[in-house]
């Protein structure tokens, strides 16, 4: 069981490798900062447009039309299907009457064209319009709602889907891409940075494992150095993330005009967003310190 | 104490240190390895410290069996011994008393325990009063003195001097082997590793001599060979 006396040593040592090296240091956290920026502009364009894919996504229904022959049994039973459906997000039933209402309202002072429409008259069906809450679901989902008894056809907005998906998705593998890719980037210079600081200290390194220090306790300072470069890196994206963040979405929900205004509607606010992207940002930094010094500490173990 | 069984060590592709070397050193004895460069004597040295491992036979050390120990042991068996350099291996930028507080934090020692001891063990040395002296301001016995103190800081049941004498003069070696002499009388097994015979004929009361990676000659002080 190491000693609270030691572990204040061995953060001492860490603290002075980190200042000793202060050239290096400085330099690897601008870089790992440059890399965890870039990768917080990554995450929060994923977050968003996932956002706006679903806010698209909630404003394009599947329209069920019923027949006019539908018995209520039918349109009953479809009811109950769809509130136990899994992929569905929220339905409402549109009866007949409801639909002239609707058409009415659309047409404004042109409604009065359509009187002599209503009872019997009314051409236009009675409709289930269901948003469903992945729109990867779309084509199964209305496949299984044309199989309802009393159903005349369904109506699926495909191609946008098909658009929306193609479009999360491309923001999803070019966003891991390129974290894996900054991942590798700063894992290096941290640890080359490290790896200097174990090479000008390679003598005491030698004395330690000559006097019986285990490796663990050889590792500690250089690991504690490397998870300082990534804190310290952390926290500095996160100030200029969270304050660009905080600027651009201002500046789209109160100033922005047409379609980027339109953004404003969907767009994440930044109180919903900053415990991931702290909390984010800190694992990013610990675990390409932590590794990245472990990795330029295991030459110098081996004596 | 120490055991060879049968020791060969060969270094890739094909150098050959050391050919079934077999000896058996005591407690309390005071041993000498004698041997030019190239005898063998370093890489007997590395084998006993497990910086190295034997390519066959045994090593046993302190009752640690070098062949099979652990990684994660070796630290704990490092810790029952000491070991001097002819270099010193002191650190430029700490003081005498740091360098052996030094070898005592990184074992997680607590600090009133470092305390207690360090003063103690230079005192022991004969540094006492040197001890906020950096390694530059310290003559070059005086620098062994200071390695030495820093490897009987575990209070080690062996302590071993790899060419202590090799880097300062021939008056302060004498003093130094009065102290590893001194080491000795209090029961503590002391190896020393060198190429000077006239050191070893005053002081050993056992020489190892090696020649070629093998061991020529074993002889204790006042007996015939053994």
């Amino acid at each position: 069981m190491m000693k609270f006396s030691s572990f204040k040593y061995l953060f001492k040592q860490g603290w002075n490798n980190f200042k000793g090296n202060r050239l290096m240091s400085v330099a690897s956290v601008g870089v790992v900062a440059s890399c965890l920026i870039l990768v917080g502009i990554c995450g929060s364009l994923v977050l968003n447009v996932n956002s706006f894919v679903s806010y698209l996504g909630a404003q394009n229904e599947i329209v069920i039309y019923m027949k006019d022959d539908a018995s209520l049994d039918q349109v009953n039973a479809i009811n109950s299907s769809l509130e136990n459906d899994e992929d569905v997000g929220h339905f409402r039933y549109v009866s007949k009457e409801d639909a002239l209402a609707e058409q009415m309202g659309y047409m404004g002072q042109y409604a009065s064209l359509l009187a002599g429409y209503e009872g019997v008259n009314n051409p236009l069906p009675a409709s289930f319009r269901v948003n469903l809450k992945d729109l990867t679901h779309l084509e199964p989902a209305s496949m299984r709602f044309s199989s309802f008894d009393g159903v005349d056809y369904v109506s699926t907005p495909t191609e946008l889907a098909g658009v929306l998906i193609a479009l999360k998705n491309v923001t999803y593998y070019a966003g891991l891409a390129i974290l894996v890719i900054l991942f590798m980037v700063s894992m290096v210079v941290i640890s080359n940075t490290i790896r200097l600081t174990v090479f000008a200290r390679r003598r005491e390194i030698s004395i330690m494992k000559y006097v019986g220090a285990t490796n663990g306790f050889i590792r500690m300072p250089f690991i504690v150095e490397g998870l300082l470069i990534g804190t310290i890196s952390a926290l500095i994206t996160f100030a200029v993330v969270a304050g660009g963040y905080v600027y651009l979405f201002n500046y789209i929900t109160t100033q922005a005009t047409g379609f980027i205004a339109m953004l404003s509607l969907c767009m994440v606010p930044f109180s919903g967003i900053w415990p991931v992207m702290l909390i984010g940002f800190m694992a990013f930094g610990w675990l390409i310190g932590g590794l990245g010094s472990a990795l330029s500490m295991r030459k110098y173990l081996k004596v | 104490m120490i055991d060879f069984k049968h020791v060969t060590k060969v270094y890739e592709p094909k150098i050959t240190a050391l050919k079934d070397v077999s000896v058996h050193i005591d407690k309390g004895e005071f041993v000498f390895v004698l041997g030019h460069s190239g005898a063998g004597k370093s890489t007997f040295l590395k084998l006993m410290l497990r910086e190295e491992k034997a390519t066959k036979g045994e090593v046993i050390v302190n009752g640690y069996n070098l062949s099979k120990i652990k990684e994660k042991d070796i630290p704990y068996m490092r810790r029952t011994l000491g070991v001097v350099f002819q270099d010193f291996r002191l650190i430029p930028n700490l003081t005498a008393y740091e360098n052996i507080a030094f070898a005592m934090r990184v074992t997680n020692i607590d600090e009133k325990e470092i305390k207690r001891r360090v003063p103690y063990i230079l005192n022991l040395v004969g540094l006492a009063g040197k001890q906020d002296k950096l390694p530059a301001q310290l003559s070059g016995g005086e620098q062994q003195r200071v390695a030495l103190a820093r490897a009987l800081v575990h209070n080690p049941d062996l302590v071993i001097a790899d060419e202590p004498t090799g880097n300062i003069d021939p008056q302060l070696s004498l003093e130094i082997m009065e102290l590893l002499k001194a080491i000795n009388s209090t029961g503590t097994t002391v190896l020393v590793v060198t190429h000077e015979h006239e050191l070893a004929r005053r002081y050993a009361r056992r020489i190892i001599e090696m020649r070629h990676g093998v061991i020529v000659n074993d002889t204790a002080v006042g007996r015939a060979g053994v």
